[in-house]
């Protein structure tokens, strides 16, 4: 498991990650979900070990990441920004991973770089940004490791490779309980992957959730009413959000189906309705209660 | 255990392939700057020997002449006399320092390195041990074949494989200072510009602060001696430079010269630990290093304001000497100003990579430009006490007179003690009789002190001065005769060389006679040692020794220094006669036109002499100090065996050569009569007629 306990990482006088704790259970596959300069990017740094927490710690299953190669031995970081050898091609690549990972699976390196339909003996900087994410995420996945982090992976991917990639972590998580933890902007894509979400909001963590739970207990309603509703007519709820227009009120609001549907029945709405959340709609109305509000950007 | 050595194995393989191109330069570099030259060397020569064979009146002597000097040459040049192999692994050092670490300023770079399972210890073993690789074996085996072909075509004797060795050594210990160096720029920096900025920093500032620190002790310091070994310490400092005048473990031949008392291997072996100090630290800064460094002017931020503050103060200075050179003293303080602005604005936009931040931090200006002229005030009002320094006499070990501390007994400590009080109270006393008198003291503690004064003379100095240089304690430290050693076999800069002995007299200004014999050298160096301590005041030199060295293999001698014989040295004559047949040959007045006599008073006057009874008054005991070099720079016991007249410079003309001849005599000689005489004559026809007078 990897535990962050107030990790903080400062670049001068920019505090990047701010005490952040949070937990990752082993084989689930963790979202990392921010704003621009919320820190994503340096927090998994922090995990890869690239980066030493100026405060607090990084482990994982109780030992530092950081310069403790047993540790990361057992993992594997696919940066935003890929670094290739000038003039090497894939096989070239997957070579020196094997020195570097004891587990290096070459058979399936060449299955997948086949089935990605990637030449290995190309030279890598006549690839597009695409197929170089391609050959990045396989040796991730190749190198068989317990952990693998991945920044912004999924960008510059077609909607098949997406899809794909999805299904080869899916695998892996399921076949040897491999964590990958993915860090990205796509909310949408981390939807459909990701058991648990990270949210990170100005170098702190907002929450860290199982995403179902997350789902399960944010709501968005539609309410109707014949009469206009006092002030405080919904001081007793947890709302997130609440807009209104004439009778019309759209409110998000925390708490369970079940609860939410029998108190606002009790209101007696002309017209009610309660829908699920999605990933980027819990997005934004958490990143608004932080103070990060989209109409305060723009107006 | 095996898996980790396979790996480190596979690592570095790994890196050698992805450097390959770091090799093939290397090799491609060694072959035109060694092999190449060699091939050369040898087909030119044995063309010259072909035409040499064919042309007609040359003796097989000549030939072999040729021959040997081709052989010399080809020798120096294959054991580290090749000037372009020495450019070519300064520059793979600095080159290949810069590659193997320069992936620390790139931040994607450092992202993949530093992600992967290996320790930064792993890492930059890896790495250095890739620049290594990548040029050594380069080097060995172009030097190998180069080698081969020598002995392929026939050179074969001019093989030294104790040179070679030494070579190797030499090349190896230079290429490795350069690379940790290099190395140790692009760790300390987050951008591969700046840190080839910072190496040349490195490499050229121990030797700049030093020269300025020369610089501004000689400008506010009246009793700071400059010339005591600083251009051999300043070469010394700048190892670049430096390893130029080596020829592998020795010095070359004509940088010996400068080469001052460390000898070559010692150097080498210095330079040997600042590289490991180098490497080590290299080492402790890479793991030390920061990741998110990358892209940044310096990696470690606490040392960005020291290093601002240090070059600002340095380049500071060094302006505000150039201006004090160009322009005079004033100029020094603007330029201080002009410096110190200069450089803040330069390393405020080098830290910045903005231009705009030129104007950043002008407290720090500020700070540095206050505290750079607190410290230059500070030293031209002498607020250390540096010029009135006079050492705790419990605390002396030696002194000296002069710029070795070489003189233990008491009486002579005491005097120079007493000197120096006395040129420390001249200091503020200008005097138009001044003499100037370096001293130096060794303290308990291992540190040399070196002070010079412009002594206002009186009688007690005169004293103290002939006290000095007539004690034994102190002939024997000064005089050359002393401390030459004809059986150590080596010159002083450590190159194996043999004693040799030239003897000159008045008669010519080439050696009458060169004794080559160990032997004999020994018993007239004894002979005349003996002599030399009991000789009364007065008498007359006849005779110089040039006591020499040659190199093996030399085409001409080193000299050493200098011992003289006199007239009452009656054993070393009759053994000099013995051995060499050379005499005593004194300055006849037949063979004189006539003898100017300058007279430097007020007024400057000439007059020659040509009354041959006054040229034989004058030459009764006069010294020919051309032929026998009788200067106190020359040597201390060759400047107090004679005196010249006060004011006056006396030459005589050779008949038959119309040499112009130097006079000197010995102590208590001189013909003060005869000159007087011709003095007041000449100043009395000065005013008449400023052309030369001629009386007789």
């Amino acid at each position: 498991m990897i535990t962050a306990t107030n990790a903080t990482k400062h670049f001068g006088t920019l505090t990047a990650v701010d005490h952040v704790c949070a937990e990752i259970r082993n084989g689930s596959v963790f979202g990392l979900i921010g704003s621009n300069g919320a820190g994503k990017s340096t927090f998994l740094r922090m995990l890869a070990g690239i980066l030493q927490p100026d405060e607090g710690n990084v482990t994982i299953d109780g030992a530092e990441v950081y310069e403790n190669i047993p540790v990361k031995e057992r993992c594997f970081f696919i940066s935003d920004e890929q670094f290739f050898f000038p003039n090497c091609t894939p096989w070239e690549m997957k070579n020196y991973y094997q020195t570097c990972y004891e587990r290096f699976d070459e058979p399936r390196f060449h299955k997948l770089m086949k089935g990605f339909g990637l030449d290995e003996h190309r030279k890598i900087r006549t690839f597009s940004k695409g197929m170089k994410k391609q050959v990045s995420v396989i040796c991730g996945i190749c190198a068989t490791t317990d952990y693998l982090f991945c920044d912004e992976t999924f960008d510059g991917l077609d909607p098949v490779v997406r899809q794909t990639v999805k299904s080869l972590f899916a695998e892996a998580v399921e076949d040897r309980g491999m964590t990958p933890v993915i860090a990205s902007h796509n909310l949408r894509e981390l939807e459909d992957i990701c058991d648990h979400v990270g949210l990170l909001h100005r170098g702190g963590i907002l929450f860290s959730r199982d995403l179902d739970e997350m789902k399960l207990g944010m709501f968005k309603m539609q309410c109707i009413f014949q009469e206009q509703l006092p002030a405080d007519a919904w001081g007793s709820f947890d709302v997130l959000r609440l807009e209104q227009r004439g009778s019309l009120y759209t409110l998000t609001a925390r708490g369970n189906r079940e609860e939410l549907q029998r108190r606002v029945a009790e209101m007696n709405p002309t017209f009610f309705e309660l829908l699920p959340l999605t990933l980027e709609e819990i997005f934004i109305s958490e990143t608004e209660v932080a103070g990060y509000d989209i109409k305060k950007l723009l107006f | 255990m095996t898996s980790r050595n396979s790996c480190s194995k596979g690592l570095l393989r790994d890196g050698m392939r992805r450097n390959l191109w770091c090799t093939v330069l290397a090799a491609l570099g060694f072959l035109m700057a060694q092999l190449l030259p060699v091939l050369m060397m040898m087909q030119r020569a044995l063309e010259e020997q072909k035409d040499l064979k064919s042309m007609h009146g040359m003796s097989e002597l000549d030939i072999m002449s040729s021959w040997q000097n081709v052989l010399n040459d080809l020798g120096i040049f294959l054991g580290g006399g090749n000037v372009m192999v020495k450019i070519m692994m300064i520059t793979l050092g600095i080159v290949c320092g810069v590659a193997m670490f320069s992936y620390l300023h790139s931040r994607q770079k450092v992202d993949f390195y530093h992600a992967l399972p290996i320790s930064r210890t792993r890492l930059f073993v890896n790495n250095f041990s890739t620049g290594i690789l990548c040029v050594l074996p380069s080097y060995l085996i172009v030097l190998a074949l180069s080698i081969a072909c020598v002995f392929g075509m026939g050179f074969g004797a001019a093989v030294d494989w104790m040179n070679i060795g030494g070579s190797i050594i030499s090349s190896l210990i230079l290429f490795l200072l350069v690379y940790a160096l290099s190395a140790l720029a692009a760790i300390l920096c987050g951008n591969t510009i700046i840190s080839l900025l910072l190496l040349l920093w490195l490499l050229f500032a121990p030797a700049a602060v030093y020269a300025l620190g020369i610089g501004v002790s000689d400008k506010f310091f009246d009793t700071f001696v400059g010339g005591i070994g600083t251009d051999y310490v300043i070469l010394k400092l700048c190892p670049i430079a430096q390893y130029f005048a080596f020829n592998g473990l020795s010095y070359s031949e004509t940088a010996g010269r400068w080469a001052g008392n460390t000898s070559a291997l010692t150097l080498h072996m210095v330079y040997l630990l600042i590289a490991v100090l180098a490497i080590a630290l290299c080492w402790v800064l890479f793991r030390m290093r920061k990741s998110e460094r990358a892209g940044a002017a310096l990696a470690f931020e606490p040392v960005k304001t020291p290093v601002k503050v240090f070059m600002c103060a340095v380049g500071g200075v060094a302006i505000g000497m150039l201006f004090n050179i160009v322009a005079g003293d004033f100029w020094f303080w603007p330029g201080v100003v002009i410096g110190v602005v200069l450089f803040h604005w330069l390393i405020q936009i080098i830290y910045a990579f903005d231009f705009r931040e030129i104007f950043g931090k002008p407290l720090h200006l500020l700070g540095t430009l206050v505290v750079v002229i607190a410290v230059m005030l500070a030293c031209k009002a002498d607020v250390f006490g540096y010029d009135r320094w006079m050492p705790d006499v419990n605390q002396v070990e030696a002194v000296g007179y002069g710029s070795e501390p070489m003189l233990k007994t008491a009486e002579n400590m005491e005097a120079v003690y007493r000197v120096t009080e006395i040129g420390v109270a001249s200091i503020e006393n200008e005097q138009e009789t001044v003499a100037y008198q370096e001293v130096a003291f060794l303290m308990k503690n291992g540190r040399t002190v070196h002070r010079a004064y412009h002594i206002a003379t009186n009688d007690e100095f005169n004293a103290l001065n002939e006290q000095i240089v007539n004690s034994e304690e102190y002939k024997r430290a000064m005089w050359d005769l002393f401390t030459y050693d004809p059986t150590s076999g080596t010159n002083r800069y450590g190159q194996t060389a043999t004693a040799e002995v030239s003897i000159y007299t008045e008669a010519s200004y080439d050696p009458m006679a060169t004794i080559r014999n160990k032997e004999k050298i020994e018993q007239l160096l004894d002979t005349l040692r003996a002599e030399a301590l009991t000789r009364p005041e007065g008498a007359r030199p006849v005779m110089r020794l040039s006591l020499d060295y040659r190199t093996t293999g030399a085409s001409w001698s080193d000299t050493q220094g200098a011992a003289f014989v006199t007239d009452v040295d009656v054993k070393t004559l009759a053994l000099i006669e013995q051995i060499s047949g050379v005499k005593p040959a004194q300055l006849q007045a037949e063979s004189i036109n006539r003898i100017e006599l300058s007279f430097y008073d007020e007024e400057v006057s000439q007059i020659s002499v040509t009354d041959p009874a006054d040229i034989a008054l004058l030459l009764r005991d006069a010294v020919n100090t051309n032929a026998l070099s009788l200067y106190k720079h020359n040597s201390a016991e060759g400047g107090d065996l004679v005196e010249y007249p006060e004011n006056m410079s006396i030459n005589a003309m050779d008949k038959t050569n119309q040499m112009n001849i130097g006079i000197g005599y010995p102590k208590g000689k001189v013909p003060a009569a005869v000159i007087e005489k011709y003095r007041s004559q000449a100043k009395a026809q000065s005013g008449e007629t400023p052309e030369r007078v001629v009386i007789g």
